[in-house]
C-alpha cells in the first residue's frame, strides 16, 4: 500500500467485510456515506464552505486530487444548488466505484467482478487483509484517547450508515466506554461542518429505509 | 434542476406505480364489493366508491399541497403535527400505528380461510385457517426485514396480474349482459342513502389506503410542485376506475336485481363464477383464487410496511425507543418495527385460534372495519391539519388548495366519521345494543395515551417533542442533552 488514506477511503475500508470484500451496507447507503466523506474532504481543504444546510464553493482553485478535482468541477456549474443533501445524493451515484478506484490506485484493494444471482457485481478484495481489518481497530482504540476530528468524522460516517457498532463499537474497550459513541451532533467539539453533513447522511440513510425504491 | 442532479428522479408515473403497490384489486372488487352488496342489500355500491373517491379527491388537493412544505410527507400523524402541534400529533401517531396494525392483522382472517380453500383443495393439504394465516405471517416477516424496496418489487407484480384480470373479467361482463341489456343501475346515486354510504364507507375506504403514500416521494420527485399531485390522481383516478367499472360490470352481467342475492350466495366467488360461465373451463376461477389470495398478501405486506413506516420514522424521533428508529445495515430495512409488528399479528392469530373464533368475523370484518375506521379518522385529522397549518399563513399557495378546498374535505370527512360510528354495528354483525359497539373507543383511549405522553414529553424531554413529525429528518435537528465536552486534537 502507498499513500495516506483519505476519509472517504477509510470509510470505505471500514465498511468492507476484508473476508469476502463486499459492503457491509447497501451500495446505495454505501454511497451517501462516502458522497458525505467527499464532502468532507473538500471542506477539509478549505474549497467550500459548510453551514447547517448549504454548501458553496469558496475556492475555485483546482485540488490536486482528480476525484476532488471533478467533483469541484461539477458544483461550480450548479453554484445555485447549495443544499447538502441534494449534492450528497447526486454525489452517491458512483461514489463507492469513484472511491474504490483511488484505493486501487494506492494499492489498498483490487476490484474482482463475481457472478451472483442478480447478475455481475464487483467485490472489493482486500490486497492486505490484516491491514484493512486493522483500519476498524485503530479507530476503535481511539476509546479512551483524544480523538482527531478526523476519526470524529469517520465514526460519525460510519453511525449514519448504521455501522458503527457493528464495525468499531464491537472492538471498543469497554471499560471507559467509546468516547465516540455519542454520534453526530452530540460532541461540541464536533466541526459543525462535519455534524451538518453527518446529519445530511443519517437523514438521506433513514429517508432511504422507508423509501418503496 | 440540471439533468445530472435530475437523473434519479421520480416523475409522476414512477411515483403513482409506488402508490399503487399498496393497491389490491382483487381484494377490492372480489371482497370488499360483494360484502358491501350483501350487507347493505343495496346494488349502489358503485356509486358509493365514486363518492368516496370524489371525496378524497378533494382531500389530495390540500394534503399534497401541504406535503410540499412538510418533511416526512407520507405519515398522516405528521400532517397533526404541523397542524396542530406535536402534542396533538404523538395522539395521531398512537391512532396511526393501532389503525394500521389493525388493518393488516384482520387480512390473516380472511386470507386463512381463503388459503384453506383455495389452496387446500389445490394442494389437497388439510390444514385449519390458521396454519396458512401462520404460514402468510411467516412468509410476511421475512419479507419484512428485507426492506420494504423488495417488497414493494412483489407486489407491483402482483398489482399489475390483478389489474390485467379484473380488466378481463370487466370485459368478459359487459360482453354478456343479464337480458341481453346494459343496465346502469349500480351507477344510479338513487339508490344509495345515508345509511346505505355508512356502511360502504367503511369497506370502501379500505379500497384506497395507499394513495396517501404518495407524498413520501415529495423530496426523491423531478418537480416537487407538480409531480405529486400528478401522482396522487393518477393513482386515485386508476384505483376508482377499476373498481367502478369491475363492480358495475359484476352487476351487468348478473343482473341488478339479483346481485344482492348472488352476493350473499357466493361472496368472493361473484367476480370470478358469472364470468366464467360465459366462457367455460375453470381457469378463469382458478386464476382468480390464486390472485385473490396474492391480493390478500400484498395487502398484508402493505399495511405491515406501513405500520413499520410509521415505528420507524417514530423512532428517529426517539418518541419511540431509538432501536425501532434503526435499520439492518444488509437490508436496511426497519428491523425492530418490522417484527414488532409481526409480533402483534402473532399474538392475535394465535389468541383466535385459541379461542376458536371465527376468523371471518372477529378478525377480518371486526378488526378490518375498525382499522379503516381508525384510518380515516386519521384522513380526517390530516385534512383539519391542512387547515389549521395554512390557515394564518397560505405560504404562497392558492386560496383553493390551502383553505376552500381542505375545507370542504374535513366537513365531508367529518360527516363520513360519523356515518361509519353510527353503521358500526351492522358492519361487525351484532345488534345496535351490543357492548361491541364500544370497540371504536379504542381509538380514544390510544389518542388519549398519546396525549399524555405528549404533555410528559413537553414537561420532561422538550427535545424530543420538538423532533416529532420530522421522521427521516430528525437526524437534522440538535439532540435533546449534549454530552461532555471532548477535547479535540
Amino acid at each position: 500500500m502507498s499513500g495516506s488514506l483519505t476519509l472517504a477511503g477509510d470509510l470505505l475500508l471500514i465498511m468492507l467485510d476484508d473476508a469476502t470484500g463486499r459492503l457491509r451496507v447497501r451500495p446505495r447507503v454505501a454511497g451517501y456515506g462516502l458522497a458525505g466523506a467527499l464532502l468532507i474532504e473538500l471542506w477539509w481543504a478549505g474549497l467550500v464552505a459548510v453551514d447547517a444546510r448549504r454548501i458553496r464553493v469558496l475556492n475555485r482553485r483546482p485540488p490536486d486530487d482528480p476525484l476532488l478535482r471533478r467533483l469541484l468541477g461539477s458544483m461550480m456549474t450548479e453554484p445555485e444548488r447549495t443544499g447538502i443533501g441534494g449534492w450528497v445524493e447526486y454525489l452517491a451515484t458512483g461514489a463507492v466505484e469513484d472511491v474504490a478506484g483511488r484505493l486501487v490506485e494506492t494499492g489498498w484493494i483490487r476490484v474482482e467482478q463475481r457472478l451472483g444471482l442478480s447478475g455481475r457485481h464487483p467485490v472489493f478484495v482486500p490486497v492486505d487483509r490484516s491491514a484493512v481489518f486493522w483500519r476498524a481497530g485503530r479507530l476503535a482504540g481511539q476509546a479512551g484517547r483524544v480523538p482527531t476530528w478526523v476519526d470524529l468524522a469517520l465514526y460519525g460516517l460510519l453511525d449514519a450508515v448504521g455501522v458503527a457498532s457493528q464495525t468499531v463499537g464491537c472492538l471498543a474497550a469497554s471499560g471507559a466506554g467509546h468516547r465516540l459513541a455519542a454520534g453526530p451532533g452530540r460532541l461540541p467539539a464536533q466541526p459543525p461542518p462535519v455534524v451538518a453533513v453527518c446529519g445530511q447522511v443519517q437523514a438521506l440513510v433513514a429517508r432511504a429505509a422507508i423509501s418503496l425504491r | 434542476m440540471s439533468t445530472t442532479l435530475a437523473g434519479n428522479r421520480l416523475g409522476a408515473l414512477s411515483v403513482a406505480g409506488f402508490a399503487l403497490t399498496a393497491a389490491a384489486p382483487m381484494l377490492v372488487v372480489g371482497g370488499v364489493v360483494p360484502t358491501g352488496w350483501a350487507v347493505t342489500g343495496t346494488v349502489a355500491v358503485s356509486v358509493a366508491m365514486l363518492v368516496i373517491a370524489a371525496v378524497l379527491a378533494v382531500f389530495c388537493v390540500g394534503y399534497v399541497t401541504m406535503a410540499r412544505h412538510v418533511a416526512n410527507a407520507g405519515s398522516l400523524y405528521t400532517y397533526v403535527a404541523h397542524g396542530f402541534g406535536p402534542v396533538a400529533a404523538v395522539a395521531a401517531a398512537f391512532v396511526q400505528l393501532l389503525a394500521y396494525s389493525m388493518m393488516q392483522v384482520a387480512l390473516y382472517g380472511i386470507g386463512g380461510v381463503q388459503a384453506e380453500a383455495v389452496l387446500g383443495d389445490l394442494l389437497g393439504v388439510d390444514a385449519p385457517w390458521w396454519v396458512w394465516a401462520l404460514g402468510a405471517w411467516v412468509a410476511v416477516t421475512v419479507l419484512g426485514t428485507r426492506g420494504v424496496g423488495v417488497s414493494s418489487r412483489i407486489l407491483a407484480v402482483a398489482v399489475a396480474a390483478e389489474l390485467v384480470l379484473v380488466v378481463i373479467v370487466a370485459g368478459i361482463d359487459l360482453a354478456h349482459p343479464a337480458g341481453g341489456t346494459v343496465s346502469f343501475a349500480a351507477l344510479d346515486p338513487g339508490g344509495l342513502d345515508l345509511s346505505t354510504f355508512g356502511v360502504v364507507l367503511a369497506i370502501g375506504v379500505t379500497a384506497f389506503i395507499g394513495v396517501e403514500a404518495a407524498p413520501v416521494y415529495s423530496e426523491e420527485s423531478r418537480r416537487p410542485r407538480s409531480t405529486v399531485l400528478t401522482a396522487t390522481f393518477v393513482a386515485l383516478g386508476l384505483m376508482t376506475v377499476a373498481y367502478v367499472l369491475v363492480s358495475w360490470a359484476m352487476t351487468v352481467t348478473v343482473g341488478p336485481e339479483r346481485v344482492v342475492a348472488v352476493a350473499g350466495e357466493l361472496g368472493p366467488d361473484m367476480l370470478l363464477v358469472p364470468a366464467a360461465a360465459h366462457v367455460g373451463g375453470d381457469l378463469l376461477v382458478d386464476a382468480g383464487h390464486v390472485l385473490l389470495l396474492t391480493s390478500i398478501a400484498a395487502g398484508m405486506l402493505a399495511y405491515h410496511n406501513a405500520v413499520a413506516r410509521c415505528a420507524f420514522a417514530l423512532g428517529r424521533e426517539r418518541v419511540l425507543p431509538g432501536v425501532f428508529g434503526r435499520t439492518s445495515p444488509r437490508s436496511g430495512a426497519p428491523i425492530a418495527a418490522s417484527l414488532a409488528q409481526s409480533v402483534c399479528g402473532l399474538i392475535v392469530v394465535i389468541v383466535v385460534a385459541v379461542a376458536g373464533w371465527d376468523p371471518m368475523t372477529r378478525l377480518f370484518f371486526a378488526l378490518g372495519t375498525t382499522g379503516a375506521l381508525g384510518v380515516f379518522t386519521l384522513i380526517t385529522a390530516a385534512s383539519a391539519s391542512v387547515v389549521g397549518f395554512f390557515g394564518r399563513d397560505r405560504r404562497g399557495e392558492g386560496l383553493w388548495a390551502t383553505r376552500l378546498l381542505p375545507g370542504v374535505a374535513t366537513a365531508a370527512l367529518v360527516g363520513c366519521v360519523g356515518l361509519i360510528v353510527a353503521n358500526y354495528t351492522t358492519l361487525i354483525g351484532v345488534g345496535a345494543d351490543s357492548p361491541a359497539r364500544w370497540v371504536p373507543g379504542v381509538f380514544v383511549v390510544a389518542g388519549g395515551l398519546g396525549c399524555g405522553y405528549g404533555w410528559w414529553l413537553r414537561a420532561a424531554r422538550r427535545g424530543v417533542l420538538a423532533r416529532v413529525g420530522h421522521g427521516a429528518n430528525a437526524a437534522l435537528l440538535p439532540t435533546e442533552a449534549p454530552a461532555a465536552p471532548v477535547e479535540v486534537a
